[in-house]
């Protein structure tokens, strides 16, 4: 009967609407944790982090069809948001910032009240150049296996295994206290 | 394995340990001291990159929808006009032909009669509304002055072997072009004549077009 076969097909059409907005909801709620911190990392301002991962969300939303495997969500949210943050850059070249003024600014973000030492360790973060932090972060927060972040970064394996090794050896000496401020620099905006 | 490459190759990659960096901790002390040490601090790494998250904002999901979904919404509007498009098309509208329709409907007895009116009654109707026509005797079976929006106007039903159509002569009606009708079981036409307009519908003959022609010509005769 075709009133009822046009009214099961309405229904389905809503109930996959309904399915989708599911689906995309239990992914945000998985994964925007990661996505808002591997925003912070890259930007390293609040305010921008959570920018590009609302434009992050919204893209994907937008384009959620073309995921065909869950287990590949993060990486593909985390490529999208690198995109974002990319874009966002392009448009806005943001000046060069203090890293006091960043440290000053996003305090509330980094502090640890029982723990100085991990305080210590987020303020070097923010000081550790671009290109250095992104490696470290995807690999020691996201897991990600040196391929991946080859992958992610549009680089050879070596690269980001020199990166990796350079983001330690430098992260230690600002902890050390006799390092450069590398990130100091107007490569600090840099994407 | 020399300390040097063990080393570097932990401070890489630290989740990697390889047979060989395995054989090289189990014959150096310094090693496996500096391994715990190493261990300890991809901890504190670990923990130092998790920072607090802020709350989510709202996502207007729904003010963003996916590409098939807005062309399924593109696709509902369009649908939605053309539907209603056809609706406004197939009813009367208020307009001089939906008027003129419901005139006609209002007096179904002007298409019972099949006797012929004398020219003199027909003339007699026409003069009224201060109209001229000359139409072929024996072809008018109906003829009366109708009130049409505020006017006399000549309602006719002329009749001829084929068929009959209804006439009305509408004087103080102008229409700019010919206005074709298709509403509530009538098919007509209304076209510009030498004053006014003139409508010509039926409900069976479809020689609405042509027999406005010869009205008109006999009109302006």
């Amino acid at each position: 009967m075709m009133p009822c076969q046009r009214g099961s097909l309405y229904m389905n059409r809503a109930s996959d609407g309904k399915e989708r907005q599911r689906r995309f909801d239990e992914l945000c709620t998985a994964l925007r944790p990661d996505l808002f911190r591997f925003a912070f990392w890259l930007s390293r301002d609040r305010a921008v982090a959570e920018d590009v991962v609302q434009e992050t969300l919204l893209r994907a939303w937008r384009a959620m069809d073309d995921l065909r495997d869950v287990q590949a969500a993060r990486q593909w949210l985390l490529t999208i948001a690198r995109r974002e943050h990319a874009r966002l850059y392009e448009r806005k070249r943001l000046p060069t910032v203090d890293v006091d003024d960043l440290i000053a600014r996003e305090e509330l973000l980094l502090a640890a009240p029982d723990d100085t030492e991990l305080q210590d360790l987020r303020r070097a973060l923010l000081q550790l150049e671009d290109s250095y932090r992104e490696p470290l972060m995807l690999q020691v927060l996201l897991g990600y296996s040196t391929e991946e972040i080859a992958k992610h970064m549009g680089l050879n394996v070596g690269a980001v295994l020199t990166r990796l090794f350079r983001a330690r050896h430098q992260l230690r000496q600002i902890l050390a206290g006799d390092g450069a401020r590398p990130a100091e620099t107007a490569q600090m905006r840099s994407v | 394995m020399n300390c040097l490459d063990y080393r570097r190759a932990l401070e890489t990659e630290p989740q990697r340990v390889t047979p060989e960096m395995q054989a090289h901790t189990q014959s150096c002390a310094d090693c496996t001291a500096w391994t715990g040490e190493m261990r300890v601090f991809e901890g504190r790494l670990r923990r130092a990159l998790a920072i607090g998250v802020p709350p989510a904002r709202d996502l207007p999901l729904l003010r963003v929808a996916s590409p098939a979904r807005r062309f399924a919404l593109a696709a509902s509007l369009l649908g939605g006009i053309a539907l209603a498009s056809l609706i406004w098309l197939s009813f009367p509208r208020d307009t001089l032909a939906a008027e003129v329709v419901a005139h006609v409907a209002q007096e179904p007895q002007s298409w019972l009669s099949h006797e012929a009116l004398p020219p003199p009654a027909v003339d007699e109707v026409l003069q009224r509304s201060n109209s001229s026509a000359h139409f072929v005797p024996g072809s008018v079976t109906y003829a009366r002055n109708c009130r049409f929006r505020g006017h006399l106007v000549p309602h006719l039903v002329v009749r001829d072997q084929q068929g009959m159509v209804t006439v009305l002569i509408l004087a103080a009606e102008h229409v700019s072009g010919k206005v074709h009708f298709n509403e509530g079981g009538y098919r007509g036409v209304i076209v510009p004549a030498p004053r006014g307009s003139l409508a010509v519908l039926s409900r069976d003959d479809m020689r609405v077009e042509e027999i406005a022609t010869r009205m008109l010509q006999a009109l302006g005769s």
